[in-house]
């Protein structure tokens, strides 16, 4: 079966079918209300027969009187009463008939030309001795009554439906506008205006709140978009000077008369090519981390285990490169995240106190509570860097200049900021006094 | 080793192919999923290696179809990029390991052997055993020469995954996967640091030491010095 789709097939079938119970609500409830008006009027009918009958066994002359005496009544002065005998001769009352009704209750209108009366209802009653009673009712009253109720009934129905499709129209217009708007915004971005946004009306409401939930979804976009374009950027700039390097080199090689050895050359060349590969690798790392689809797999991790498992797997390359590390850990600290990234970002941390620092630098990790939040941190008593240099080198391929360091990719810390940021936490650099201290500030579980 | 390469690239199959066959591997080229799977129904292999990015099936594709079938065959997946859902989407659909492009020779070869012995290695009781070196690794102990070795947890790790791939190369990339179970690979010298202690509990004055490193690689416990 077709479902209907569009805001306008949805709105008319509503109305139609909410005006359609609407009617056959009336149709039925009017019904109801006749049925009983009749009902009530064919008692009043068989009550007055009975009591001019008596139920039978009287005699004609009483019921003569008796009829006489009701034509005279005031309470039954929409009454009319008539006795005939066998042969359809008129014996007593007033009404005047041109053709007897059939036995037991009819209606009758105009055609059946009783004085005085357009519509009413008869009950015709054999009364013994051959003669019938008939006695009619005049519905006229009754008739203009219903009549009456049925226009207002109908007014009623064209004013509620009015109500009902101009609500149905509003509610079009309002929806189908705040989409137009929206639909506006994404032709714009798709147009390249990638800083177009859904107009907001600050009303809180569920349009507003859906157009804001939409224009973040374009911040977002627009935040990935700029990290891609720089991230381009950067590693163009990055891998330019490697790859002049490498082909300055293999030129150098190429110059080389035969049977020169070249085999030291060909392992330098090698391991620069190794170098660029890894820098690959990293930069993929970091997109992957970035991309944010490393939460689907977040656990349950106790930071303590995971610290004391790092300082074990780093203590002995540690110590052999004369950098003492120190442990102080409060246990039962637990985060939401990845294990795996997380041991990276640890990895990543100590390894930079141990690479860039002069030997005997004593480094200490230490995991404590800061109120709703664990804070790991690495500190160093080495010589530190300079509090404005800070920024610089957790921005992607950010480094410090220092004699016979390791030059590294400059991308050790941007990754340890990018886990952070993955699991909602920061990191921060601190003057340690003497020293750097790298600090992770993760959200406590629970 | 019997090998079959899947790979739709011609210039990174031949490649693979050449330094498959330097290392002493026999090879067979499918440049699709589907000649992958009709190569494997037929043919002999001792392990494939499997590309993931292919035409028509894809390698998770072909992995998972011949784990279906029943077939068995050691399988290594070779992906492009480090993401972690498409290594274990693949290890999921049965693959025994997986590597990333461009792994280097060595490295496959490596894996190829620890996979293929892992694979003929079954009903295991921990014990394993290379010249006087014995590690029981359910037990967790070791022994040279009947003598108890007492190492630190890692240290017996690393010596287990020396022994368990005896006579083979264990990359670093091994030991980083196996044994501290990292996806990435530290900056600084931790498996040299390891192996370094490791010798000296392993070793007594005077004995031979069998871990050979070979340079640029791994690392070899051998009972042939």
């Amino acid at each position: 079966m077709m479902r209907p789709r569009s805001l306008r097939a949805i709105m008319t079938i509503y109305v139609i079918v909410f005006l359609v119970a609407l009617v056959a609500v009336r149709i039925v409830s009017h019904r109801i209300d006749s049925d009983a008006l009749r009902r009530q009027v064919d008692r009043r009918l068989a009550s007055e027969a009975s009591a001019i009958s008596g139920g039978g066994g009287i005699s004609r002359k009483e019921m003569i009187e008796r009829i006489e005496a009701a034509q005279n009544n005031h309470d039954t002065a929409d009454l009319f009463y008539m006795l005939v005998d066998k042969s359809g001769q008129r014996i007593a009352g007033e009404l005047r008939l041109k053709r007897l009704p059939q036995p037991g209750y009819s209606d009758f209108g105009d055609d059946a030309e009783v004085e005085g009366v357009a519509h009413g209802r008869a009950l015709a009653r054999p009364v013994g001795g051959g003669d019938t009673l008939v006695v009619v009712s005049d519905n006229d009253v009754i008739e203009d009554f219903d009549r009456m109720l049925l226009r207002v009934q109908l007014v009623g129905l064209g004013i509620t439906a009015l109500i009902v499709i101009g609500g149905a129209i509003g509610i079009m217009m309002v929806i189908g506008g705040r989409m137009r708007a929206m639909q506006r915004t994404v032709d714009a971005v798709m147009e390249g205006d990638l800083r177009s946004r859904v107009p907001l009306d600050g009303s809180r409401s569920e349009f507003d709140q859906q157009a804001a939930a939409f224009n973040r979804m374009l911040d977002r976009i627009d935040e990935l978009m700029a990290n891609i374009k720089h991230a381009a950027k950067d590693v163009t700039h990055e891998l330019k000077s490697p790859l002049a390097r490498l082909r300055a080199r293999l030129a150098a090689i190429a110059r080389r008369s035969e049977g020169e050895p070249i085999g030291a050359d060909i392992a330098d060349v090698l391991e620069q090519t190794d170098q660029i590969i890894d820098l690959f690798g990293s930069l993929l790392r970091l997109w992957e981390i970035e991309g944010g689809h490393r939460r689907e797999r977040f656990a349950d991790v106790e930071m303590s285990d995971l610290v004391r498992d790092v300082g074990q797997a780093l203590l002995h390359v540690s110590e052999d490169d004369a950098h003492p590390l120190q442990l102080d850990i409060l246990d039962g600290l637990s985060v939401r995240g990845d294990p795996n990234l997380l041991r990276q970002m640890l990895v990543n941390l100590v390894e930079n106190a141990i690479r860039h620092t002069p030997a005997d630098t004593r480094i200490l990790v230490s995991v404590e509570r800061r109120g709703h939040s664990v804070a790991v941190s690495v500190a160093d008593d080495g010589p530190g860097i300079p509090a404005d240099q800070n920024n610089k080198v957790i921005r992607r391929f950010g480094r410090l200049e220092a004699e016979g360091k390791p030059a590294g990719q400059g991308l050790g810390l941007t990754l340890v900021d990018a886990i952070a940021r993955l699991h909602d936490g920061t990191l921060v650099l601190e003057d340690a006094g003497p020293g750097l201290r790298a600090v992770v500030v993760l959200p406590l579980l629970r | 080793m019997r090998l079959l390469v899947v790979e739709d690239d011609p210039r990174a199959a031949k490649q693979l192919v050449a330094d498959l066959e330097e290392l002493g591997h026999e090879t067979m080229v499918a440049a699709d999923g589907r000649a992958a799977i009709a190569a494997v129904t037929e043919g002999k292999f001792e392990a494939v290696l499997l590309d993931v990015m292919l035409p028509y099936v894809d390698g998770v594709g072909v992995a998972k179809l011949l784990r279906e079938r029943d077939i068995d065959v050691p399988i290594i997946m070779l992906t492009a990029l480090a993401d972690l859902d498409q290594r274990l989407t693949g290890l999921d659909a049965g693959a025994d390991d997986y590597l990333i492009k461009p792994a280097a020779p060595a490295e496959i070869d490596a894996r190829l052997r620890a996979i293929v012995r892992r694979a003929a290695r079954s009903g295991d009781s921990g014990i394993m055993r290379v010249g006087d070196i014995e590690v029981n690794e359910i037990k967790y102990r070791a022994t040279r020469a009947d003598r108890q070795l007492v190492l630190p947890k890692l240290e017996f790790q690393v010596l287990c995954e020396l022994v368990r791939n005896a006579n083979s190369i264990v990359t670093r990339q091994m030991f980083y996967q196996n044994v501290w179970k990292y996806d990435f690979e530290p900056a600084t010298n931790i498996i040299e640091s390891y192996i370094r202690h490791l010798r000296l509990h392993l070793n007594n004055p005077g004995e031979t030491d069998p871990i050979v490193t070979v340079r640029g690689v791994g690392y070899m416990i051998t009972d042939k010095r």
